[in-house]
């Protein structure tokens, strides 16, 4: 063996090795270039087909929990079905309390604590609300707000926005 | 009488050889078992690709992602750098062998260009993120990632919905190990060229 062909059998083994793993992984997938490229994307294809929007906030009847001479302290139970194939977190919701009737606001709500919804099931969060007015009893409430999701870090943003009436009976939940 | 020849002997072979070369083909047969050279993560585990020439790993949503094409490539990057790395090993304890010559030159520069491969691939992957991306549709206006190195976080919004996401970007360890072995293949190369005892360029010639 002389140089020239040693020089040649180095250049032939770069190529080899270069090309070699290419064909190898094209033979592997049955030369089906897609499977080969790309493979699985996993859970990354729930969030690009646009599941979360299936997602939808549940508001359930509001509950009078105190009233303090014009402060009324409102809750209500919202359910959330979480369509994804992971846990998510929700963190935070801020809403705007106004008089359907008018848009006259009349408070704001907020979380009552964080809760994990397990991945494709149902979850129930507590919102509460103070509103300033006592002359309230049936009429319509609508709620404007936002609901903040944890997922892996990743903080998703969703729009919420209910009509619920306000309770008939005042009936103080402890 | 023979013992004395025996050693002197030894002794011309041991300062023949290319300790830079040693040393740098040692390290090149271990790199591709170092670890990831770069990390990016985005979110807490939303997505975090940890990545060298040898191998990536991709894990979305706590998942792997795979694909059998980059799975391969890297195993022939690998199995290109331990063969350059046996070269080089090779062709410096026997420099005064004639293939010496052409198996340093085989390896003594793989693992620079993959440094500089690797520093220009991750630099236009961000410039064309940063650059591109947000130009391309409204949703994507508020993306940005690091170049290299360091942390953003971008806005991304979809109708209604709008997605906050950290992204962090790090050079790991095992990177700083490719630089100092590419160092240490130039620094082979240059020293069998200029620096050989002169009994072996001789030999050579």
């Amino acid at each position: 063996m002389n140089e020239r062909t040693l020089r040649i059998g180095l250049i032939l083994l770069s190529i080899a090795l270069m090309v070699g793993p290419i064909i190898a992984a094209f033979a592997a997938k049955g030369w089906d270039l897609q499977a080969t490229v790309m493979g699985d994307l996993g859970p990354l294809e729930n969030l690009t087909s646009g599941e979360l929007e299936s997602g939808k906030f549940e508001a359930e009847n509001l509950e009078i929990i105190e009233i303090t001479g014009s402060l009324i302290r409102l809750g209500m139970p919202v359910n959330f079905t979480n369509p994804l194939s992971f846990s998510i977190t929700v963190e935070n919701v801020s809403v705007d309390v106004f008089r359907a009737s008018d848009n006259y606001k009349l408070g704001q709500g907020w979380l009552q604590q964080k809760k994990v919804v397990l991945p494709e099931s149902p979850g129930s969060v507590y919102i509460i609300m103070v509103v300033t007015d006592g002359s309230l009893v049936g009429a319509l409430l609508s709620l404007v707000g936002t609901v903040q999701l944890d997922a892996y870090g990743l903080i998703i943003t969703v729009p919420f926005e209910a009509s619920v009436p306000f309770p008939t009976t005042i009936e103080v939940f402890p | 009488m023979n013992a004395p020849k025996l050693s002197l002997k030894r002794a011309e072979w041991l300062k023949s050889i290319n300790w830079i070369g040693v040393i740098a083909g040692i390290l090149m047969i271990a790199l591709p078992f170092a670890g990831p050279w770069w990390r990016l993560t985005i979110g807490t585990e939303a997505v975090d690709v940890a990545t060298s020439p040898f191998n990536v790993n991709i894990t979305a949503l706590g998942q792997p992602v795979e694909s059998t094409l980059v799975r391969y490539v890297c195993f022939g990057v690998a199995l290109t750098v331990i063969i350059a790395g046996l070269f080089m090993l090779f062709a410096s304890l026997l420099p005064e062998r004639w293939w010496s010559k052409r198996l340093i030159h085989f390896g003594a520069t793989k693992v620079l260009w993959m440094v500089v491969f690797f520093i220009v691939a991750v630099t236009l992957m961000a410039l064309v993120a940063n650059k591109l991306l947000p130009g391309m549709s409204p949703e994507l206006s508020g993306f940005s990632m690091p170049y290299i190195s360091g942390s953003t976080v971008s806005t991304l919004t979809m109708e209604d919905v709008t997605v906050t996401m950290p992204i962090t970007a790090s050079i790991n360890s095992a990177f700083i190990l490719a630089i100092v072995v590419a160092i240490l293949g130039v620094g082979t190369r240059i020293y069998q060229r200029r620096f050989l005892p002169p009994k072996i360029a001789e030999k050579r010639a």
